[in-house]
């Protein structure tokens, strides 16, 4: 560490000696307790930062458990996803309404917001917001809000509330002036917890009829900014948390609100607050924004430089095989990408071109893997040579060829424009042939294993919001051939034996081909979580196979063929997926069974009655929008035998970040379905290399689904081809090129 | 909610093997280590043990830079890794290199922000003259891994004659003040520059998050 350089130490100093750029960064908004911008309870018209995410939690004695992931979507939309457990009003009958009683349930909710206009000098900014529109409405309000700025720490906002936030104080709706449909709101009809037949509607749906109908009510409150860290808020609240049938059981007795915020640090927020005059309420959220690195560029370390012929040598036309043998030239260049974590797999070298297939295992941008392989080049590669082809290859499959000049190499290293300049004489194409190069054998270690702990979060198990499971996990994973691997995983909980997981009603004749997932695992013995043969193969230019089978999931085992169609230029992609898959014992061990929950002398017990096997499939097509938006559709059969599609949407940075949602619609009637109607959630990606600084390949991939469950369920088979094969085409390449030269 | 406690402790336990190099628990890890390192001055600056000697800058005369970074905080010895033209890279040991034009900073890498290319031809000239007005190009990569390029106004001038001691041997030199002012950075840098018109040291900015770096030339 002597001549090490202490990366972390002092460099808030170095940035207040660069003069103006270290102005105090703009905190942004405040979160609410529903974790969304706002005050306590109320919105205000404030947006967070673009791409911002913040995941908040919050407490109250009566208000319960709430765990929001909030994003901010563009400058102006945002987007949230709620979990909640609190307290509800069962059916109040309305001749003896103090005998209603409550009950525990878990709610999970949307909201939507968009900002419609900026702050000016003399006009506040507008919003416009759904709070709780796709659930089951225990919340479900609209609004209109306007903040304003006083001078640079107080903050007032008011606005009109509907819905929930129409309940105190409420009066005619304004908009019957329009029509008089929007003086009343039709009520939401809930079946979840009712006992009549004839009632429909299971959350899930947009309840569209009753956007801004009903009664209106005003809002407002002020936030102060007492020091850089410490807020005060304050605000009328308009929601009277009334006693009525399945309505969240609130003891509530004052409109006001108030409550303090604090910033130990940026992207931390505590809140403490009094609300509903009965009530202390706690909450926490945690702060991150894609667009914002913590880690800067990269603390990757610096890459050889290029090593420049002399003129001499340029002049060469043939290579002297006599003093630089092809052997010797792949070994030595073998060593050298080694430095860099990337695996020469074959290389041809002519009189003028060198062709070289690797594989990076270190960097997360296959350009800057690129960079770091044309500069190893430049160190041994004959000096008659002066065309480079480099073929990334993932998977043993060759994903694209980019052709460079060896000359632009040398003139444009550390020279201004340099990243633009070469990607403009740069040509990417589809990656040519085997014949020609002359493969290394397996170089890297055939065998390769790991032990680590693992944690899997349980959310909402048994009345607990958030509770996990952990232990140790042993990999193993043995390289055949480049494209054929051998791996697996066996899983041993450090809490033993465990009782089944508690969150699911099954009300439908579908086979439990997800929601028995509650039950895997469970036993305390050692689990088998996937022991995979995986085959890729790139039969043409254009198109990529891969085949899997043996035990592919924690609850299915079988075999997964799947194909793709994918230009090195395109923005679209097709593929094809067909399974067959059989499900396996929930001890996930090597047999395969299906059981049922059977009630036996009174206790409920786990009875063997089959077996259950099942052929799906999918069609899907993949196109990148542009402007880092990418969408994908899947039509075809899922694993309850249920046919339909999925359509997802995602929004992808540059440096690796995904946040993105989808839903799937199938044959499966809603209520066969059951609560939350049809399968929906977010799923957000986050890589390594974003928080540790250093090179890595490895995300962290995260989906919160509002209800998993039989509908629409898929398989979990590791290594689908499009995210594999994307990564080292045009558009992939294009996205992180600025790390070619870093 | 405990045994989420309990299970996020026990995360914290080391991961091994080939497969988790660079897992997030070690990930984790790693800064954990880092921020404690910091904290207890461990892995800070150690003056104790130089990184060079007096003896071996003289073995090998104009072999070495030394470049201290991080206000003081970080010292180390660097050697020639390659020429490209007139822009030479020098490399440490744990392989941080910068990038110099006839002494000027015009690339760094391994730092938090580097300096990807830098255009600072009219930087040299000014010094040469004495003194003059000059435009400097930086680029660096955003968060975002584009690439990101700032014009900045500089005005170099002379202030005054120094004596410059590195590793114990003096040198007088003329001491030049570059003020420079971009868009959305702006900072100064100092040239100490020896008779025959070599910077032997110099207190140049990278980036806001990098920070300056001091170059001596033993």
């Amino acid at each position: 560490m002597r001549s090490g350089y202490v990366r972390t130490v002092g460099y808030a100093a170095m940035l207040l000696a660069l003069g103006h750029t270290a102005q105090a960064q703009d905190s942004g908004p405040s979160y609410t307790f529903f974790g969304t911008p706002g005050l306590l309870e109320m919105p205000t018209a404030e947006s967070a930062a673009r791409s911002e995410i913040a995941a908040t939690l919050s407490y109250g004695g009566s208000s319960g458990y709430r765990a929001t992931f909030h994003y901010q979507l563009t400058d102006r939309l945002s987007g949230a996803f709620r979990y909640a457990s609190f307290d509800q009003w069962s059916t109040v009958d309305p001749a003896n309404p103090d005998a209603t009683t409550t009950f525990e349930t878990f709610d999970r909710s949307f909201d939507l917001k968009y900002r419609l206009t900026d702050e000016s000098r003399y006009l506040p900014a507008i919003a416009v917001g759904l709070r709780d529109f796709l659930g089951t409405g225990r919340f479900g309000s609209e609004y209109i809000v306007a903040s304003k700025s006083v001078g640079s720490r107080l903050i007032v906002t008011g606005g009109l509330g509907w819905g929930r936030m129409g309940t105190y104080n409420g009066f005619d709706n304004p908009l019957g002036a329009i029509s008089p449909d929007f003086e009343t709101r039709p009520v939401y009809q809930d079946r979840e917890f009712s006992t009549e037949d004839n009632i429909v509607g299971n959350g899930g749906t947009v309840s569209t009829n009753q956007f801004f109908r009903g009664d209106a009510a005003f809002f407002g409150g002020v936030e102060y900014q007492i020091s850089p860290t410490l807020g005060f808020k304050a605000e009328y609240s308009s929601i009277a948390y009334d006693k009525e049938t399945f309505t969240p059981a609130v003891d509530r007795t004052s409109p006001l609100n108030v409550g303090l915020s604090y910033r130990p640090r940026p992207g931390t927020e505590l809140n403490l607050a009094y609300l509903y005059g009965t009530d202390i309420a706690a909450s926490a959220s945690f702060i991150i924004n894609p667009e914002k690195r913590p880690t800067f560029s990269g603390l990757d370390p610096a890459p050889a430089p290029v090593r420049v012929r002399t003129a001499d040598q340029r002049a060469a036309q043939t290579w002297d095989q006599a003093k630089q043998p092809e052997p010797a030239v792949r070994a030595g260049l073998t060593e050298l990408l080694k430095v860099e974590g990337l695996t020469l797999l074959g290389l041809q070298i002519t009189d003028r071109t060198a062709r070289l297939r690797y594989q990076n295992d270190r960097f997360r941008s296959e350009a800057q893997a690129m960079g770091r392989a044309a500069r190893m080049m430049t160190q041994i590669i004959p000096p008659s040579v002066n065309t480079f082809i480099l073929e990334p290859s993932q998977r043993g499959i060759p994903l694209s060829a980019t052709t460079l000049r060896r000359s632009d190499i040398e003139a444009l290293e550390n020279r201004v424009g340099a990243g633009t300049a070469l990607r403009e004489r740069a040509n990417i194409g589809p990656s040519g042939g085997d014949d020609g190069l002359v493969f290394n054998p397996v170089n890297g270690p055939r065998f390769q294993w790991g032990i680590a702990p693992y944690m899997a979060l349980i959310l909402f198990n048994k009345n607990e919001p958030l509770s996990a499971d952990v232990g140790l996990a042993f990999d193993a994973k043995y390289q055949i051939q480049p494209n054929l691997v051998v791996s697996g995983r066996v899983q041993q909980s450090a809490f033993g034996e465990q009782e089944p997981l508690d969150f699911f009603d099954n009300p439908n004749d579908y086979v439990n081909v997800r929601t028995d997932t509650a039950y895997f695992g469970r036993h305390g013995g050692p689990t088998l979580e996937h022991l995979t043969l995986t085959h890729y193969s790139r039969p043409a230019k254009n198109l990529y196979g891969r085949i899997t089978a043996g035990y592919l999931e924690r609850m299915y085992g079988g075999v997964s063929a799947e194909v793709l169609w994918k230009p090195v230029d395109s923005r679209l992609a097709i593929g094809g997926e067909l399974n067959y898959a059989v499900m396996r014992d929930q001890d996930m061990g090597l047999g395969f069974a299906l059981y049922e929950t059977q009630r036996i002398d009174g206790t409920k017990t786990r009875v063997e009655v089959g077996d259950y096997e099942v052929v799906t499939g999918h069609v899907s097509a993949y196109y990148d929008l542009g402007r880092g938006f990418q969408a994908q559709l899947d039509v075809g059969r899922y694993l309850a035998g249920d046919w339909g599609a999925t359509v997802a949407l995602d929004r992808e940075f540059e440096n690796g970040w995904k946040v993105g949602g989808y839903f799937t619609l199938t044959d499966m009637p809603f209520d066969d379905f059951g609560e939350g109607s049809f399968d929906k959630g977010i799923r957000v990606t986050i890589p390594f290399d974003y928080f540790i600084g250093t090179p890595s390949r490895k995300t962290v991939d995260t989906t919160l689904q509002s209800l998993s469950r039989d509908g629409g369920a898929r398989l979990n088979v590791d290594g689908r081809l499009y995210e594999i094969v994307r990564d080292g085409h045009t558009a992939d390449l294009d996205d992180s090129w600025g790390r070619f030269w870093r | 909610m405990r045994r989420f406690l309990t299970a996020a402790l026990l995360v914290g336990a080391a991961a091994c093997g080939p497969l988790n190099e660079g897992s997030a628990a070690r990930g984790f890890l790693g800064v954990v280590q880092a921020r404690v390192a910091g904290l207890t001055g461990q892995g800070a600056a150690q003056p104790a043990a130089p990184v060079l000697t007096r003896a071996q800058a003289d073995a090998n005369p104009g072999a070495f830079l030394l470049v201290t970074a991080y206000g003081g905080n970080s010292v180390a010895s660097l050697v020639v890794a390659s020429a490209n033209g007139n822009r030479v890279t020098w490399l440490s040991a744990d392989n941080v290199a910068v990038t110099l034009e006839n002494g000027i900073i015009v690339a760094t890498r391994g730092f938090p922000r580097d300096l990807i290319a830098a255009d600072v031809s009219g930087v040299r000239a000014a010094i040469a003259a004495g003194g003059g007005n000059a435009q400097r190009i930086h680029e660096t990569i955003t968060d975002l891994d584009q690439i990101s390029q700032e014009v900045l106004q500089c005005s170099i001038a002379l202030t005054g004659s120094e004596t410059v001691e590195i590793l114990g041997k003096s040198t007088p030199t003329r001491r030049f003040e570059e003020s420079c002012r971009g868009e959305n950075t702006a900072f100064s840098n100092t040239y100490w520059v020896t008779s025959v018109g070599a910077i032997i040291k110099s207190s140049q900015a990278v980036s806001p998050a990098t920070g300056f770096l001091v170059l001596e030339r033993p």
